[in-house]
């Protein structure tokens, strides 16, 4: 498939053709940060505002959805809303991976979220690889290259004044059918963004060696280690791109109600409290081991896939700088260590 | 020399078997970034730094430790928090070895780009309220924290409450939340449902402030904590210079007065009761 070029002066115009028929979902410009977020009509989306501050899950998988309402003695069938098609635009390569580890769970599982599936199956998704790593991101340490990215339909490469789109589905293909081809300067100049992106990346995370000595753990001392200051706040399961985990709940207003799905957090007491009171995950130290197993060892086991992408989010908006970098190594030297003794 | 200060008085305890663990900071993994670490033995103390971004409140820490004898480094902000957890019976005194520090401000940040978190651009209090030990020397306050008061800030925090993921990372970050329960986590009546409507995230919030006001350390915990750098601190100074212009408190002042909570007089403004 031919790569299209996208000149910076004209990607509003060429988002705002896409528009009529599909709601566009960009980055953009969020209290000094930028956030995904739907773009209204004429927006430019901020395509160089660096690493979006909550991740692209938000727009297949909201934080609240609705999957039916009741009044007294009358159900409302769970009926799929229809929505106008989403274009993910400037999607970076650790979420396009954490949609594919959402896929897993949500559409290939043994039970399929209708509400994802509509969405997911509907949407076309556009990537943008990155111009260098934040501090906090590791994504390289799982594999995963933003110039060779998972999951999406396009590519968009940087190349100076304008991006090098390479379709890499027939979706992809039809998306940027308008666009010009890409001329030589340009993939020349694409070509070393990807070059000098590489050449500068963070030093990786050993995950193999982690996944390895954690494959089969669950009780150990080890996890009290890594506590550290963690005030199990939630903020990092928030923003994550492959955390998952929901609630349902009825809202009720007299003899009416909706019955809802809303994110929820392993950090939080309410995740695990039982009807009667018990609760079996009190301590930091628990809901840790739980955050780590389930994106460590229990995707791996249950899903084949890991629940981290490396995108360093949680470690930058951990209030107590808990680093889950720092918490890979020590774990990886603990539990080798306690394997051999 | 702060630094080396902490160091040397809580391997100093320590050693003496004063007290059982030592809270101060050691360095992050980030630029600019330090981590609570709790010193168990002398051998720890080395790692104890003290630096300009020593931000978080280690008071949130000791309900972990219950029936310890436990030394704490704290700022002004604090202490303010800690002697509203001794009104209200949350710590023993004679548990604590309270080394404060006379505080300039923290930063977010190294070098030049750091910068002064926003608590501190309108703190008044620069000397802890109570401490055994006091470092450094003093610092003068020259702030109009009035200035940044003034107006109404409904519409503002109704346009921030859209933006609000009600992680209650605001209410993990504060020592004064420490409810077994919270009541937006409460499932017996379920007063706050789980999601993130605007509606229900302001009555979360409002809840909080509430049970917040007139104990409150203004330490920028909770704005610190939330990852949508939610201005927290703007709504928390109002209901403070509320408290203040109302009862004519600050809290956490005082060990010896019991407080704008503390206190009932017949007397005592009632306006915003129904
Ligand atoms: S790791 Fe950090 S962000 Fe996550 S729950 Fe703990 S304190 Fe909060
Ligand atoms: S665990 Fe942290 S680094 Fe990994 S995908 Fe989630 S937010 Fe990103
Ligand atoms: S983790 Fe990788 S893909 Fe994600 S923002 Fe950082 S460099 Fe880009
Ligand atoms: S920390 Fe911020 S986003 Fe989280 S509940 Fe508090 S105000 Fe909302
Ligand atoms: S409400 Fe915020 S500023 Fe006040 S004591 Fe709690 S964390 Fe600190």
């Amino acid at each position: 498939m031919n790569p299209k070029l996208l000149r910076k002066t004209e990607i509003a115009a060429f988002v705002q053709s896409l528009a009529p028929s599909h709601t566009i979902v960009a980055p953009q410009p969020d209290e000094g940060q930028c956030s995904y977020g739907v773009l209204s009509n004429g927006a430019q989306p901020a395509l160089d505002g660096g690493r979006p501050r909550k991740s692209a899950k938000e727009a297949l998988y909201p934080q609240k959805e609705r999957m039916f309402a009741f009044e007294a003695g009358a159900v409302e069938p769970c009926s799929v809303e229809p929505e106008p098609p989403l274009i993910l635009f400037g999607v970076r390569a650790c979420d396009l991976k954490g949609i594919e580890a959402l896929d897993t769970v949500l559409l290939h599982g043994a039970f399929v979220d209708a509400f994802y599936k509509a969405r997911r199956e509907a949407a076309a998704i556009v990537g943008l690889a990155c111009e260098k790593m934040c501090p906090t991101c590791f994504c390289n340490s799982f594999g995963i290259d933003p110039y060779a990215p998972p999951a999406c339909d396009v590519n968009l490469v940087p190349a100076g004044d304008a991006f090098v789109a390479q379709p890499l589905t027939e979706k992809g293909e039809a998306l940027v059918a308008s666009l010009p081809d890409a001329d030589a300067a340009h993939l020349a100049t694409a070509r070393k963004a990807g070059e000098a992106f590489h050449a500068a990346e963070n030093p990786k995370v050993a995950v193999d060696a982690f996944v390895e000595a954690v494959a089969e753990v669950f009780e150990s001392p080890a996890w009290e280690g890594i506590v550290d200051g963690c005030i199990n706040c939630g903020g990092c399961t928030y923003v994550c791109p492959t955390c998952h985990c929901f609630d349902i709940v009825d809202e009720t207003i007299g003899h009416r109600g909706q019955r809802v799905r809303a994110w929820d957090t392993c950090m939080a007491a309410r995740f695990t409290l039982h009807t009667s009171g018990h609760n079996p995950r009190v301590t930091p130290a628990q809901r840790l081991r739980q955050r780590i197993l389930h994106k460590f060892q229990y995707m791996k086991k249950n899903q084949s896939i890991l629940g981290c992408t490396g995108c360093g989010r949680c470690v930058a908006v951990c209030p107590v700088n808990w680093d889950i970098r720092d918490a890979i190594g020590r774990l990886t030297e603990e539990l080798s260590t306690a394997s051999k003794a | 020399m702060i630094q080396r200060a902490i160091q040397k008085l809580a391997r100093e305890k320590l050693e003496a078997k004063a007290i059982d663990l030592f809270l101060g900071y050691a360095r992050g993994t980030l630029p600019g970034r330090v981590k609570p670490f709790a010193a168990a033995g002398a051998a720890d103390c080395d790692r104890l730094v003290w630096n300009e971004n020593c931000d978080t409140n280690l008071v949130n820490y000791l309900a972990r430790y219950p029936g310890k004898k436990i030394g704490i480094v704290v700022k002004p902000c604090d202490a303010r928090t800690l002697v509203t957890l001794l009104h209200e019976n949350q710590v023993k005194r004679e548990n604590l070895f309270i080394v404060g520090v006379n505080c300039p401000g923290v930063k977010t940040g190294v070098g030049a780009e750091a910068a002064m978190q926003p608590q501190c651009l309108a703190c008044e209090i620069r000397k802890p309220p109570i401490a055994d030990v006091t470092l450094g020397g003093p610092v003068e306050t020259a702030i109009a924290p009035q200035a940044k008061l003034a107006g109404e800030l409904w519409d503002e925090f109704k346009g921030e409450m859209q933006r609000c993921i009600r992680c209650f990372a605001c209410r993990n970050a504060c020592p004064l939340c420490y409810c077994t329960t919270c009541f937006a986590e409460q499932t017996m009546p379920e007063l706050v449902y789980p999601g993130n409507d605007a509606a229900e995230s302001a009555f979360f919030q409002l809840g909080r402030i509430m049970h917040i006001a007139g104990r409150c350390g203004e330490c920028g915990g909770c704005e610190r904590a939330c990852p949508m750098d939610i201005p927290l601190q703007k709504i928390i100074r109002k209901a403070a210079a509320f408290l203040e212009e109302t009862y004519g408190e600050k809290a956490g002042l005082s060990v010896e007065t019991p407080g704008a909570l503390g206190t009932f007089s017949p007397t005592d403004n009632n306006s915003i009761f129904l």
